[in-house]
C-alpha cells in the first residue's frame, strides 16, 4: 500500500473527530444533564473511558497489515461482515445528525437569509472533492487546519480568562449522583465512539508502532479541550445561562474583546466550531466511501453520498422533531460500539 | 478539464459573497432601541445612525429616530420596514432602554426577545424609565433627526458608574445572567427625562432599581445606590460628603475592596460585609492638617460611619422591599447547596446578623498640605 499518513495527522483527525460532537449536542447534553457538576463528570468519564480505550488499545496491537473491517471479518466471519455494516451505519447517522447540527449553527448564526441546501451543497461538494483527493491530502489537509485552529482555539483561552468569575461553579455539586454518572456515560460515549473508526488507519500510517500512543493522547488532548470550554462556560456564564443558549460556546466568543478595542470576532472564533466539523466529515465521508463503494464510479459516488446525507437530514429534521432522537441515539449507539468492540478484542486478551 | 475545475471554483466564489450582502446605505443602523408596551401592542424606538459625507467631503454623524407598533417586539421591529425604507439592523446596539410599562409587566417578554434573537447584540447596556416612556427617553424633543442620544446616554451611563458611584454600567447579557441566577434580584440603572430650567427637557440617569418577579420596584436613592456599588467594587473613584466639626467635607473614595461571607452557624445567618477602601480630602473648608494622626483617625471614623449609614440604608431598603440586592440567598445557595430550600422563601436581611466591616485609610490631603481656608 503506497498511501501512508503520519502520526500527527492521525492525532488532528482524532481529535476532529471526538471534539465535534462537542459544540452542537453533547454539551447541551452534558450541561443539562449534570448541570455544576458536569467538569466532575468530565474527571470520572476519563476514568470510566479507559476501560474502552483500553480495548481499542489492545485491538490496535492485533492490527498489522489490514483495515478495520478485513481485521473484524477475519476476526468474526459473518458477524463481522455484519458488524462493518453497523459502523458504516452509525458513521452515517452521526453525519446525518452532526451535517444538520452545523448547517442550522451556519444557517442561524451567519447567513440567515440563505437556503439550507445551498450550504449544504457547497460544504459537501469541498468535502467529497477533498475526499476523492485521497486519504493523504485529507489527512494533511486536516492537519493543517488543525494547527490553524489550535492558534485560534489558544488564543481565545487567553482572551477568555478576565471573565472567569470562579464563584459561579459554586455549587460545585448540584445534581444527584445519578445525574452525574449518566452524563458521565454521555461523556464518554462521545469521546470514545469515534476512536474506533481511527483503527481503520493503523494499516496505513507510517509510525504503526506509536498508533497505540497516538490514540492515546488524541484521547487526553480531546478530554483537555472539552474540559476547558466547559470549564470556561461555567465559570464565565454561569450554568443558568448556558443551558438556554443554543451555542453557547459560539456566545462566549461574543464576550471577547483584545485590547479594549478589538471585539466582535465571534465570526472569526465560529470557523473552529466549522472546521472541527469539517474534519469529522471529510474522515467519516472517506471511511463511508472505502467501505461501501466498490467500482469504477467510486468519485461520483463519494458525491453522491456527500450530498444525499446532509440534503435528507436537512429535509427530515426540518419536517420532523427529532430531539428525542438526538437524546436517545447516545445510548444505543455507545452501546453498539460497545459491544462490536467488545467482540472485536482478541480473544486471549479477554 | 482542469480550466473547467477553475471555472467551477470561480463560480463557487460569487455566490460565496452574496449570501448575506446588504449595501451599507440601505441598512439601517440601530444604536439605540426602546421599548414600550401601550393598549396590549409593544411601541418600538429605534435610534438609526445615518452617515453622510458633506459637499466639503467630511462625514457627518446624524441620527434618525424609527417608530413602529406591533403586537409582539420582533412584529413591531419588522413593522418599522412599513414605514421606512431601510433594512433594520440590530448587529450595534448599544442601548436598550425599556419604558415605564415594561417596567411594571413585561419585562420577561422582552428578556425573551432580546437574548433569543441572534441578530441582537446582547453586549449593548440596559436601562429603564420607570416614570416616562422609552420613547421619550430616546426622543425628549419629539425630533426626527439630530437628537443623538445614544452617545450621550452611554457616556453618562459610563462617567456616572466612574464617578458618582450611583449607577451600574451593565449589558444586557451580564443582567440576564445574574437575572437567571438563583437568589438574587439584579439592579437595572434607571433613567428619566427632567425639566430643566428653562423649561427644555435632559436625559437624567439616575440610580438603581432591582428587577423582582417580572417588575422593577422601586428606585434606590443616592446613598443605597453608592453602597450597593461599594459592596459590589463597582467604581473608580467617588466624593462623598460627610459633616465633620459642624462643616460639610468632601472626601474621595477610592479603589474599593468588598466582599460579603455569609455562614450558616446553628441555622442561623451570620452575614459579614468586609469593605477596605482608600480615601483622600477633597474638601475641607477648615483650618486643619490632614496629616496629623488624631485628624486623620477622625475622618476615618467619620467615612466610615458615613459608610455605614449608607449601607444600613441599603439593608433596610432589602428589608422593606424584601428585594435581595446583595444575593444574600446567592450565597447560601453556592456554599449551602443542601440548605437552600430552608431559606430560599426568607428575607434573609431581617434574619441574618448582618456585621459591616470597614477598614479606610486617609493617606491624601490632595496638592495643599494644610487647610488654610
Amino acid at each position: 500500500m503506497n498511501k501512508k499518513i503520519k502520526s500527527n495527522e492521525v492525532l488532528a483527525i482524532e481529535i476532529g473527530l471526538i471534539t465535534a460532537l462537542f459544540p452542537g449536542i453533547a454539551n447541551t447534553l452534558i450541561l443539562n444533564t449534570s448541570k455544576n457538576a458536569s467538569l466532575l463528570s468530565v474527571l470520572i468519564a476519563i476514568l470510566i473511558g479507559t476501560i474502552p480505550l483500553f480495548m481499542i488499545i489492545k485491538i490496535s496491537k492485533n492490527i498489522k497489515t489490514e483495515s478495520l473491517k478485513e481485521y473484524i471479518i477475519k476476526k468474526l466471519g459473518i458477524l463481522g461482515k455484519i458488524l462493518n455494516i453497523i459502523l458504516i451505519t452509525i458513521a452515517i447517522f452521526i453525519l446525518f445528525i452532526n451535517s444538520w447540527l452545523i448547517i442550522d449553527f451556519i444557517i442561524s448564526q451567519f447567513l440567515t437569509r440563505t437556503s439550507y441546501y445551498f450550504i449544504a451543497i457547497l460544504f459537501f461538494t469541498i468535502i467529497a472533492y477533498i475526499v476523492n483527493k485521497g486519504i493523504e491530502t485529507t489527512s494533511r489537509t486536516v492537519f493543517v487546519l488543525f494547527i490553524l485552529i489550535s492558534i485560534i482555539m489558544i488564543a481565545l483561552w487567553i482572551c477568555l480568562i478576565p471573565y472567569i468569575n470562579l464563584s459561579n461553579l459554586k455549587p460545585y455539586i448540584d445534581v444527584t449522583t445519578n445525574k452525574i454518572i449518566k452524563s458521565s456515560i454521555i461523556n464518554t460515549v462521545y469521546i470514545t465512539m469515534p476512536l474506533i473508526y481511527i483503527l481503520d488507519l493503523k494499516h496505513i500510517t507510517t509510525d504503526k508502532e506509536n498508533f497505540e500512543k497516538t490514540i492515546v493522547i488524541g484521547y487526553i488532548t480531546s478530554y483537555l479541550i472539552i474540559a476547558i470550554f466547559l470549564f470556561f462556560l461555567l465559570s464565565i456564564y454561569g450554568i443558568e445561562l448556558s443551558t438556554i443558549l443554543t451555542y453557547p460556546v459560539y456566545a462566549l466568543f461574543k464576550k471577547i474583546q483584545i485590547l479594549g478595542f478589538i471585539e466582535r470576532i465571534e465570526n472569526f472564533a465560529g470557523i473552529q466550531i466549522i472546521t472541527v466539523f469539517f474534519v469529522q466529515a471529510s474522515y467519516l465521508i472517506y471511511y463511508i466511501k472505502r467501505n461501501l463503494i466498490k467500482n469504477k464510479n467510486q468519485k461520483k459516488l463519494t458525491y453522491l453520498i456527500a450530498l444525499v446525507i446532509p440534503i435528507t437530514s436537512i429535509f427530515i429534521f426540518k419536517n420532523y422533531n427529532l430531539t428525542i432522537v438526538l437524546k436517545t441515539s447516545v445510548y444505543i449507539i455507545g452501546s453498539i460500539i460497545t459491544i462490536i468492540t467488545f467482540l472485536s478484542i482478541p480473544q486471549k486478551n479477554i | 478539464m482542469k480550466k473547467i475545475k477553475i471555472l467551477l471554483l470561480i463560480l463557487i466564489i460569487i455566490p460565496l459573497t452574496g449570501c448575506n450582502y446588504m449595501e451599507l446605505n440601505k441598512l439601517a443602523i440601530v444604536s439605540a432601541l426602546g421599548i414600550d408596551y401601550k393598549d396590549n401592542k409593544y411601541e418600538i424606538t429605534a435610534q438609526v445612525m445615518d452617515i453622510q459625507k458633506t459637499t466639503n467631503g467630511d462625514m457627518s454623524q446624524k441620527s434618525i429616530i424609527y417608530e413602529a407598533e406591533g403586537k409582539t417586539i420582533g412584529k413591531a421591529i419588522r413593522n418599522l420596514s412599513e414605514k421606512y425604507p431601510k433594512t433594520i439592523y440590530l448587529g450595534h446596539l448599544e442601548i436598550i432602554i425599556l419604558g415605564k410599562e415594561i417596567a411594571e409587566e413585561k419585562t420577561n417578554d422582552t428578556f425573551d426577545f432580546l437574548i433569543r434573537s441572534p441578530e441582537v447584540r446582547s453586549t449593548g447596556n440596559i436601562l429603564v424609565n420607570k416614570y416616562q416612556s422609552a420613547k421619550e427617553t430616546l426622543n425628549p424633543k419629539n425630533e426626527k433627526e439630530n437628537s443623538f442620544a445614544t452617545e450621550q446616554i452611554k457616556s453618562s451611563l459610563e462617567n456616572a458608574t466612574k464617578r458618582t458611584g450611583t449607577v451600574k454600567m451593565i449589558t444586557f447579557e451580564e443582567f440576564i445572567q445574574e437575572y437567571l441566577q438563583k437568589g438574587i434580584d439584579p439592579v437595572i440603572p434607571i433613567i428619566r427625562i427632567g425639566k430643566n430650567k428653562d423649561e427644555t427637557s435632559n436625559t437624567i440617569i439616575t440610580h438603581l432599581a432591582p428587577l423582582k418577579n417580572n417588575k422593577i420596584e422601586k428606585e434606590l436613592d443616592e446613598k443605597q445606590s453608592i453602597a450597593y456599588n461599594t459592596i459590589n467594587n463597582n467604581y473608580d473613584d467617588i466624593v462623598i460628603t460627610p459633616e465633620y466639626k459642624n462643616n460639610t467635607i468632601g472626601i474621595i473614595l477610592y479603589n474599593p475592596k468588598s466582599k460579603i461571607k455569609t455562614k450558616i452557624k446553628n441555622n442561623k445567618i451570620i452575614t459579614n460585609i468586609n469593605i477596605t477602601i482608600e480615601a483622600k480630602a477633597n474638601e475641607l473648608n477648615q483650618k486643619i492638617n490632614p496629616n496629623n494622626k488624631r485628624t486623620q483617625k477622625e475622618l476615618e471614623q467619620i467615612i466610615k460611619k458615613e459608610l455605614e449609614d449608607y449601607i444600613q440604608s441599603l439593608i433596610n431598603y432589602c428589608k422593606e422591599t424584601d428585594s435581595d440586592i446583595l444575593g444574600l440567598k446567592n450565597i447560601i445557595y453556592k456554599n449551602y447547596y443542601k440548605e437552600y430550600k430552608n431559606y430560599k422563601n426568607l428575607n434573609l436581611y431581617t434574619e441574618s446578623n448582618i456585621k459591616i466591616n470597614i477598614k479606610t485609610k486617609i493617606y491624601r490631603s490632595g496638592s495643599i498640605n494644610k487647610g488654610e481656608f
